[in-house]
């Protein structure tokens, strides 16, 4: 897919991106602005401190739900990896990687709550995600440029170098593409989960 | 199944507008769902399934043509991060002003 929509995608991630940190903006800065004059604002902090303290529902989730949180990211991990590797000429590519990934990430948040959440996923920065993934997505269609190609020329490093790797699995600069917009989606979309659940 | 197709994007397209044109911004939000996927079955129904096997297969035949099925993947990553921008909007007016009517927010002055 990531063939010839190239530019597309790019533009994709970074409107995507842009979206995410919008969010995070507009709810984390809004409410600090405007707390001064909002009447009601003793009665929703209040409801915060609940919120933050426990788990989104109000409600303790049932054991079955916070086994499967255990274990859904690291299945979640996997069914995205195999959807950035072979889903280069299958359906499936790094977005819809990022979005599954995502959803494991929103449904911990979910389940957990976000001081809980955020004790388990101490890797997870939105920020440095969504800035190396569009940094990788540059570097990545630069360097066909430097080898003698066009702008967003796939170029397979594993062919290159002829590298022992199973079959389907190329080490491509569209392989490097799929990874670098699964990492923007997963930022920005776990800024979104963030202040959604910070903000109730 | 063209006749089909046509009428469920009609009356999709028609909800949508209607929602958009309220005075409830919930009813807005939801409109702006309704009317982006009714214009992803649209482009969805303008060829994606010319062809008698899938545009990504290997094997031969008349492929099918995979510009409307990117061409909606984008829309549908851009019309999801406007959703969730629309719905960070509304959360911060209906926690401001307390309202969801559309009439109410309308003097936007800060």
């Amino acid at each position: 897919m990531v063939d010839f929509r190239g530019f597309d995608t790019m533009i994709e991630i970074s409107v995507f991106s842009m979206a995410g940190l919008a969010v995070m903006t507009l709810l984390r800065f809004a409410r600090k602005k405007h707390d001064d004059d909002d009447q009601s604002t003793a009665a929703i902090d209040n409801l915060d401190d609940l919120l933050t303290a426990a788990p989104v529902a109000l409600v303790t989730p049932s054991p079955f739900l916070r086994m499967l949180a255990e274990v859904i990211l690291p299945l979640a991990l996997l069914i995205g990896f195999v959807h950035m590797t072979w889903g280069h000429d299958q359906p499936g590519d790094g977005f819809t990687a990022g979005v599954i990934i995502s959803l494991a990430i929103g449904f911990i948040h979910l389940i957990f709550g976000p001081t809980e959440a955020k004790r388990r996923l101490p890797w997870l920065k939105p920020a440095n995600c969504i800035g190396s993934g569009i940094l990788v997505v540059m570097l990545g269609s630069i360097v066909p440029v430097l080898l003698g190609g066009t702008f967003f020329a796939p170029f397979n490093f594993g062919q290159a170098l002829n590298l022992p790797l199973p079959d389907g699995f190329d080490v491509s600069t569209s392989w490097l593409f799929e990874i670098a917009i699964c990492l923007a989606v997963i930022g920005s979309a776990s800024f979104m989960v963030n202040t959604f659940v910070d903000e109730g | 199944m063209q006749l089909l197709e046509s009428i469920a994007i009609g009356v999709m397209f028609a909800l949508g507008v209607y929602q958009l044109l309220q005075r409830n911004v919930i009813r807005m939000a939801l409109g702006l769902v309704i009317t982006s996927n009714a214009i992803n079955l649209f482009l969805l129904s303008i060829g994606a399934y010319n062809g008698v096997v899938e545009s990504y297969a290997k094997a031969m035949g008349v492929r099918s043509d995979a510009l409307p099925l990117a061409l909606i993947l984008t829309a549908i990553v851009i019309s999801m991060g406007t959703l969730m921008f629309t719905l960070a909007l509304l959360r911060v007016l209906t926690k401001r002003y307390a309202t969801r009517d559309n009439e109410a927010i309308a003097e936007l002055k800060h």
